[in-house]
Order: structure tokens, then sequence, then C-alpha cells
């Protein structure tokens, strides 16, 4: 078995159900080649360093499996053919796993540990937003004084 | 550095000697936990010039293995738009 770590990047603009169509996509890839999904961690919405197909954004998913090394192609063809996806990278994380039992369990540490950063990233995305619809708030009002003024 | 065929004037080698500022101590070979990832880029910046080139081996002090560990990643990086490939051209 080999471990693999694969980056997708798909449209910031998509629905969520077309998001979780093209992940359980990959995922019956997956178990046809009886690869083993050790974890999918959800980067959120980032911005690109360099615009890609005119985009300023895209969303990225990573996806840890183990495999026997046929998978990778049959991945990767699906996510060529998807106009969805803007661009994806497979990395070789490690060439022979001995226990497999032990990097699910180690996956399963992680994929809590990336809960819980996402769940705080939530929260300080939400501060950002009540913030900012404070500062919306108080600027439309400035102007229409303004206007009175006038 | 000791093979100087011409000797050169007092003044010149002062200063010659002086503008050679650079770390020697490779920082990923002295410390264990601090690791080269592509998915971290923002330790990768840190070996990056303004306009996004990697800074090289004379002056980043980075061992010959950790450089090359440190292209690879930069260039996957890159692939990602984690990094930009140049600073923005306008």
């Amino acid at each position: 078995m080999r471990e693999y770590e694969l980056i997708y990047i798909l449209h910031p603009d998509l629905t969520e159900e077309r998001e979780a169509e093209i992940h359980a996509r990959l995922d019956d890839i997956l178990q046809r080649t009886n690869g083993i999904i050790l974890l999918r961690d959800d980067w959120g919405k980032r911005k690109l360093a360099y615009e890609i197909q005119k985009l300023q954004k895209g969303h990225y998913f990573l996806l840890n499996y183990l495999d026997a090394g046929t998978a990778n192609i049959e991945l990767e063809r699906e996510l060529r053919l998807n106009a969805d996806a803007i661009r994806f990278l497979t990395v070789l994380a490690d060439e022979k796993v001995k226990d497999p039992a032990e990097r699910i369990a180690t996956a399963k540490v992680r994929a809590e540990e990336q809960a819980r950063r996402r769940e705080q990233r939530e929260r300080e995305a939400a501060e950002r937003e009540r913030r900012a619809a404070e500062v919306a708030g108080d600027s439309p009002r400035r102007g229409s004084s303004e206007e009175e003024e006038e | 550095m000791e093979l100087v065929v011409k000797q050169p004037s007092a003044k010149k080698r002062k200063r010659s000697r002086l503008r050679f500022v650079r770390t020697k101590i490779c920082r990923f070979c002295s410390d264990a936990e601090a690791e080269l990832d592509y998915k971290e880029p923002k330790t990768l910046r840190i070996f990056l010039t303004e306009r996004a080139k990697i800074i090289p081996r004379r002056i980043s002090g980075n061992c010959a293995k950790h450089q090359r560990k440190l292209t690879t990643e930069v260039k996957r990086a890159r692939h990602l738009a984690l990094l930009p490939f140049t600073s923005s051209h306008s």
C-alpha cells in the first residue's frame, strides 16, 4: 500500500450538491480499486496566488488515501475531464505503508483536529461578517445624513 | 575564500568581506521540527524574493538536501496557486 495526497481545486461558485457529487465520484473510483480514504479536508475558499481561468478564488480540497497505485490514474482522469476542477496535484506521501491500520488511526486523530480548526475558522468568518455588517450599517447612515444637510 | 590569486588592496579586501552576510547554519538541519511542505506556503514564502524567485543557497544558508526539498515544495505550491510564479504584472 502507498499513501497518497491528492489536492484538487474546484470552481468557487459550485453548489454544495455539485461538490458532493464530485467527491462521491472520486470515492467511487477509490472503492473500485480497493483504496482506503484516510481523510478528506476542506481548506475552504482561498484566494489564488494568480488567476486561473480568470478566477480569483478556488475551493481547495485535500484527499489522503491508501492505494496499491492504480487509483491515481483514474482519479486524475476524472479530474481532468471535469470542467469544475480547475487544478489538481497528486503527491506520493509514503511509498511503503507497512501498517495500514495505524495510518487509519492517526488519520482519525488528524480528522478530529481538522474539524476543530474548521469550526474555529467558521467562527472567525462569522465574526468578520458581523463586523463587516456593522461597518456597512454605519456608512449608509452617514451617507444619508450628508444628503440631509445638503 | 582562501584562493585569492591577486592580492587586493587592504581597503578592497575589507569591503568585500563586509558584503558577505550569510546564515551559515541550515535551519532545517538544526531544527528538527521545522519542515518544508507545499501545504504551508507561509514558511516557503520566507525563501522567496519579492519577485517570488527562490533565494539561492549561498544567501539563505540552506544545506543542499534542504534546498532541493525547498525547490520541489515551492514548485508544487506554485502549481496549486498557493504561491505566485512572479509578482503581479501591471
